[in-house]
């Protein structure tokens, strides 16, 4: 237990003030003014040797992105994916709501450095409060002459339009995000050709994470060598995690990549709510990362460690479960979560999603079956690897996790019938 | 009874609803000159929240309209209405209560606020009470956990309330009280008028 740590406040050091909401209290776009007076490659350079990468799950390097937009054809865009809806997860809700400037500054800085003139804010549709914060900072921002015809007076154009989500968490695949920007149903599109050549209306796109964009103006203001001093070699900067479930203090923590899970849980989050035990923790993303047992709180909360214990940083958020918890209950609630979230154009995802959340309900009300345990399995197995794109890969995380580590569990709930043993 | 497939899944239902304002009609023009030329289709989205705003629902006629105004078939239009969550296909009540019940919110009481909202109004979920005041619905995370239990009013959000007080605002609600402020300081106006800012067209951009 260590009580002592403390958060490395970059991205949310000014959450506390709230007047850094509005353009005035935020300051004065200067990293933007310097990006402005810089040549896009040195941008992209900075921002490659920083090694920021993704924050929206795979961790992909930012500045090589960036590259890959080809120099000779126009338009580009940038596209902000603002569609977070993973279970557990709200820091990008938070950094929009506390400093949306800090969001609108990184993602002009993106637009300078691959020449795009057009910024697509995609905003999940169900924060409507978020959504009022972004138009406010947007039309601050055409009134002081930071978007317009041209930005901070430097004859650059830049256009941002915040385009609302409507109720589909497949949106938070960068496709299929760009499908819905265009008007249509949410599903993945094949890939290759990729956004980078072939991306909004079929044009040069960059799509990245808000955490993502929101790194870029302190990078470019304090420069990548003070990045990379934060973190780990190959994670340099800070995360914000999403702690919930049963702990003393829910909340979002920041902190140097590589942080313990056990630093953050028992040290930021206040332990374990109540005194009891540790039953299970998610690492990073509620429903698509194999879950943790106590075991691993000393894992590094980075993409490397975590993978390395055998599960996946995703979007950092943490939900524990105390030593009361069924986890045969939160499997069949992760399960269903994904068979009402896939989009139904592939087969095993579509498919697979919903046997299993049939078979799980069987559990759940203590009518398993020994056998059950062995089909679960195998429909898990016939939807990873066979799924069009990473909902259906990630759908089976919660159950095969589950029934490795907590089959006593399961075996609970075989019999014919009387609901939950374990929660009431 | 006409036979009315605008939506799958509520086939053969037909709601009166009245003519599209004028104001509709300009607004749909803002909203399309907003996208590129050639890519108007980018407008469906907000032209269906402005459907909404019109009927508090995504109308036969407003499939009809739309189809017109983007040149897409109303199957086209159907098969992303019937997409997205938010796209109601009954029409809603003035006021739409979302329940997450994902594990964080439920370990804080969420089924308890499902099951007594339920009873309370007389409906399950996906319904709407028969003097249109109330709709509500179970969904999935509204990412903000760390105030668990979360449900929101037209969208803006609740946190952190016992199941009784929970209760106790919508059964306010249903008896014609004025939402208080949610979790961000902020009163939710009715459906329609969400719907409205939903669809962008009162924002600048």
């Amino acid at each position: 237990m260590s009580a002592t740590i403390v958060e490395t406040k970059v991205l949310t050091k000014r959450w506390d003030d709230a007047a850094n909401v509005s353009l005035g209290g935020y300051g004065g776009y200067t990293a933007l003014k310097e990006a402005l007076s810089m040549a896009p490659d040195e941008i992209i350079a900075i921002v490659k040797d920083s090694n920021l990468r993704g924050r929206g799950g795979a961790g992909f390097p930012t500045g090589m992105k960036w590259s890959f937009i080809p120099k000779d054809r126009r338009p580009s865009y940038i596209v902000c994916n603002f569609d977070e809806g993973e279970p557990g997860t709200f820091k990008d809700r938070e950094l929009v709501e506390r400093d949306p400037h800090q969001l609108l500054e990184g993602m002009a800085i993106a637009s300078v450095a691959i020449g795009s003139n057009a910024m697509y804010l995609y905003c999940r549709g169900e924060f409507a409060y978020a959504a009022r914060i972004l138009e406010r900072a947007i039309a601050e921002c055409y009134e002081a002459g930071i978007f317009g015809t041209s930005s901070m007076g430097s004859g650059y154009a830049l256009d941002c339009i915040l385009v609302r989500g409507a109720g589909a968490y497949i949106c938070g695949e960068e496709t299929a995000l760009l499908e819905s920007i265009e008007g249509k149903r949410g599903q993945p599109r094949l890939r290759p050709p990729f956004p980078a050549t072939h991306g909004l209306f079929n044009k040069p796109t960059v799509v990245n994470n808000v955490e993502t964009f929101a790194c870029v103006p302190h990078i470019l203001l304090n420069g990548a060598d003070w990045f990379k001093g934060i973190g780990t070699e190959k994670a340099p900067g800070t995360k914000l995690f999403c702690i919930s479930g049963d702990v003393e203090r829910p909340g979002n923590y920041e902190v140097p990549f590589g942080t313990s899970a056990r630093d953050l849980i028992e040290g930021l989050a206040g332990g374990v709510k109540g005194g009891k035990a540790l039953k299970a923790f998610t690492p990073g993303g509620a429903s698509s990362t194999p879950f943790f047992g106590p075991d691993k709180l000393d894992v590094g909360m980075d993409w490397e460690s975590v993978q390395a214990a055998g599960s996946l940083l995703g979007t950092g958020a943490i939900v524990v479960f105390d030593e009361t918890r069924c986890m045969v209950r939160a499997a069949w609630r992760y399960t269903a979560f994904y068979a009402h979230e896939s989009c139904g154009k592939c087969t095993p995802c579509r498919e697979g999603t919903y046997w299993l959340r049939e078979a799980l309900e069987r559990f759940e009300d203590r009518r398993g079956r020994k056998e059950d345990l062995d089909t679960l399995l195998d429909v898990a197995g016939n939807i990873i690897g066979r799924s069009f794109c990473a909902l259906g890969d990630f759908s089976i995380a919660p159950v095969t996790s589950t029934i490795a580590n907590w089959r006593k569990d399961y075996e609970a709930h075989i019999g014919t019938g009387g609901g939950c043993p374990i929660e009431s | 009874m006409r036979f009315d497939t605008s939506m799958m899944g509520v086939p053969s239902v037909t709601f009166a609803t009245t003519p599209l304002s004028a104001r509709f009609f300009e607004d749909a023009a803002k909203l399309i000159a907003r996208y590129p030329d050639g890519e108007s289709r980018a407008a469906l989205l907000p032209l269906l929240y402005l459907v909404q705003s019109e009927h508090g629902f995504v109308s036969s006629q407003g499939i009809t309209a739309i189809s017109k105004l983007l040149g897409l078939t109303r199957a086209e239009i159907a098969g992303v209405a019937s997409f997205y969550t938010m796209f109601k296909r009954t029409p809603q009540g003035t006021w739409l209560i979302s329940v997450c019940t994902q594990p964080s919110c439920a370990f804080a009481g969420a089924n308890e606020i499902i099951t007594k909202l339920q009873e309370l109004l007389g409906i399950s979920c996906g319904a709407t009470t028969p003097d249109q005041m109330i709709s509500i619905e179970e969904v999935e995370c509204l990412c903000a956990c760390d105030g668990a239990p979360v449900f929101s009013v037209n969208y803006e959000t609740y946190e952190g309330m016992s199941v009784d007080d929970a209760v106790a605002l919508v059964g306010g609600l249903r008896d014609g009280a004025t939402p208080p402020a949610g979790a961000r300081g902020d009163v939710p106006a009715d459906f329609k008028t969400v719907s409205r800012r939903m669809s962008g067209v009162e924002a600048p951009r």
